[in-house]
C-alpha cells in the first residue's frame, strides 16, 4: 500500500507495507503490527486484548490509550 | 483464610478499607510495581523464539490462569499488609450480572465509593484525577514513569459478556490444547481468556471483552493501572475455581512437552511458582463467598440430619 501519513493527538502516524506485512511508525517510533489471518484484522501487543479493522484505527487507539505513546 | 466477596455485597466499611489499602499501596510505590510486572510478562515471549503476540509469560497460553492467580494472591497479601487485616479478601466484579442491567455503567462497582465512573480522565470516585492534589491517582507507563490521570471509555465493546456466555464456558473442556496459544480449541483457558467462543469461533469474548468494554487504560499492557483490573481478574479466577469444581476430573494441560513457562511444573516468569503450586486456590489461603456458603449449607444439612436422628419418629 502507498505510505499513508496522518496527524492524530499531536503525533504523526506513518503506515506502509501491505495488508499482509504492514509497517507502522508513530512519531518515527516503530510499532509492531501483525495481521491476524483468522479474523482478517490487525493486532499489536501494545493493545493486547483485541484486534482492529485497519492499521490506522489501531494507530489512533495506541496514541489515545497507551501511556508510552499518548500525550498527557 | 480470606473470603473473596462479590463487590455488590461489600459493606460501606469494607469498601472504605479496600480503597484505603489500594491507595496506600500506590503511595508506597508497590502498586506501580504490579503495573510494570504485568507489562514485563506481556513482553516475555514463551518460548523466547516466538513473538510475544503468539504467546507470552502471562497471556495467550495455558499459564494465563495460574500466572494471574499468583499475581492476584501477591496483590491481596500486599493489600492485607497495608490494611493490617489478614482477613481482607480481594473482591470480585461479576460483570455477567451487570451485563443484564439496562445500563451497566450504573452498576455498584462504578459508584463513587468504589471504582468511580468513565472519563478522560476519570473525574468521579477515589481514583479521579485532580491536578491540584499531590496525592491524586496517576497512571504509569511501561517503565513506571508518570503518565497522567486514569482513563476509561465505557462501551468499547457493545456489551459485557452475559451469564449465558459464562455458563457455556464453565461446561467447556479440556483445560487447554495444542498449539497452546490463542487459536487453541477446544480449550477452556482460551474461551475464558476470550480469543474464541465455545464453538471455536475467533472474536472478542469474556476476559478480553471486558477489557475492551471498559476501554482507556484497560486496553494496553499497563491495564493494572486501573484498580478495576484486579476486580475483573478476581472474577476470572473465581470462574476458573468454579470450573475446577464443576469438572473435578479435568486436569491442567500441558503436563509436559508444551511451551516453556506453561507446563504443570514450569516456573512462571518472574517467579519460581509453577501452575501446580496454584492449582488448589484454597491451599493458597483464600476462598470465594459462594464456596463459603456451600460449606455452611453442607454443615447445616449435616446438623439437621443429626438433629432429626435424635428425635422420636
Amino acid at each position: 500500500m502507498p505510505e499513508h501519513r496522518e496527524e492524530h493527538g499531536g503525533k504523526t502516524i506513518s503506515i506502509g507495507g501491505d495488508d499482509t506485512n504492514p509497517t507502522l511508525t508513530i512519531d518515527g517510533q516503530e510499532v509492531e503490527v501483525v495481521r491476524d489471518e483468522d479474523v482478517g484484522r490487525f493486532t499489536t501487543l501494545h493493545l493486547p486484548y483485541t484486534s482492529y479493522e485497519t492499521v490506522l484505527e489501531l494507530a489512533k487507539q495506541v496514541i489515545d490509550n497507551v501511556p508510552d505513546f499518548r500525550t498527557n | 483464610m480470606a473470603v473473596r466477596k462479590n463487590v455488590a455485597s461489600l459493606t460501606s466499611a469494607e469498601k472504605t478499607a479496600l480503597v484505603a489499602a489500594i491507595k496506600g499501596l500506590k503511595s508506597s510505590g508497590k502498586y506501580n510495581e504490579y503495573v510494570v510486572r504485568h507489562v514485563q510478562a506481556m513482553n516475555t515471549a514463551t518460548p523466547s523464539t516466538v513473538s510475544t503476540s503468539v504467546r507470552n509469560a502471562a497471556h495467550r497460553g495455558p499459564a494465563f490462569l495460574p500466572w494471574h492467580r499468583e499475581y492476584l494472591r501477591l496483590y491481596e497479601l500486599d493489600l492485607q499488609a497495608e490494611a493490617g487485616d489478614q482477613s481482607l479478601g480481594l473482591p470480585y466484579w461479576d460483570w455477567s450480572s451487570d451485563a443484564a442491567l439496562p445500563n451497566p455503567a450504573t452498576a455498584p462497582v462504578w459508584a463513587n465509593d468504589l471504582m468511580g465512573g468513565s472519563g478522560n480522565p476519570v473525574s468521579t470516585g477515589p481514583f479521579a484525577y485532580n491536578a491540584s492534589d499531590p496525592n491524586t491517582w496517576v497512571t504509569v507507563n511501561s517503565s513506571g514513569n508518570p503518565a497522567g490521570g486514569l482513563r476509561r471509555a465505557f462501551g468499547g465493546a457493545p456489551t459485557l459478556p452475559s451469564q449465558a456466555d459464562v455458563n457455556a464456558a464453565l461446561g467447556h473442556t479440556p483445560y487447554d490444547s495444542a498449539p497452546w496459544h490463542r487459536s487453541s480449541t477446544p480449550s477452556f483457558r482460551n474461551v475464558l481468556e476470550g480469543w474464541i467462543n465455545t464453538s471455536g469461533t475467533s472474536g472478542n469474548y469474556l476476559h478480553n471483552r471486558v477489557h475492551v468494554w471498559i476501554g482507556g487504560d484497560m486496553l494496553p499492557g499497563t491495564s493494572p493501572n486501573d484498580p478495576v483490573f484486579f476486580l475483573h481478574h478476581c472474577f476470572i479466577d473465581k470462574l476458573w475455581a468454579d470450573w475446577q469444581r464443576q469438572n473435578s476430573g479435568a486436569a491442567y494441560a500441558p503436563m509436559s512437552g508444551g511451551p516453556q513457562g506453561h507446563n504443570w511444573n514450569d516456573q512462571m516468569s518472574p517467579w519460581t511458582t509453577t501452575p501446580q503450586d496454584v492449582w488448589n486456590h484454597i491451599a493458597l489461603g483464600y476462598i470465594y463467598d459462594t464456596e463459603a456458603q456451600g460449606c455452611r449449607n453442607a454443615l447445616q444439612a449435616m446438623i439437621d440430619r443429626v438433629f432429626r436422628r435424635g428425635q422420636a419418629p
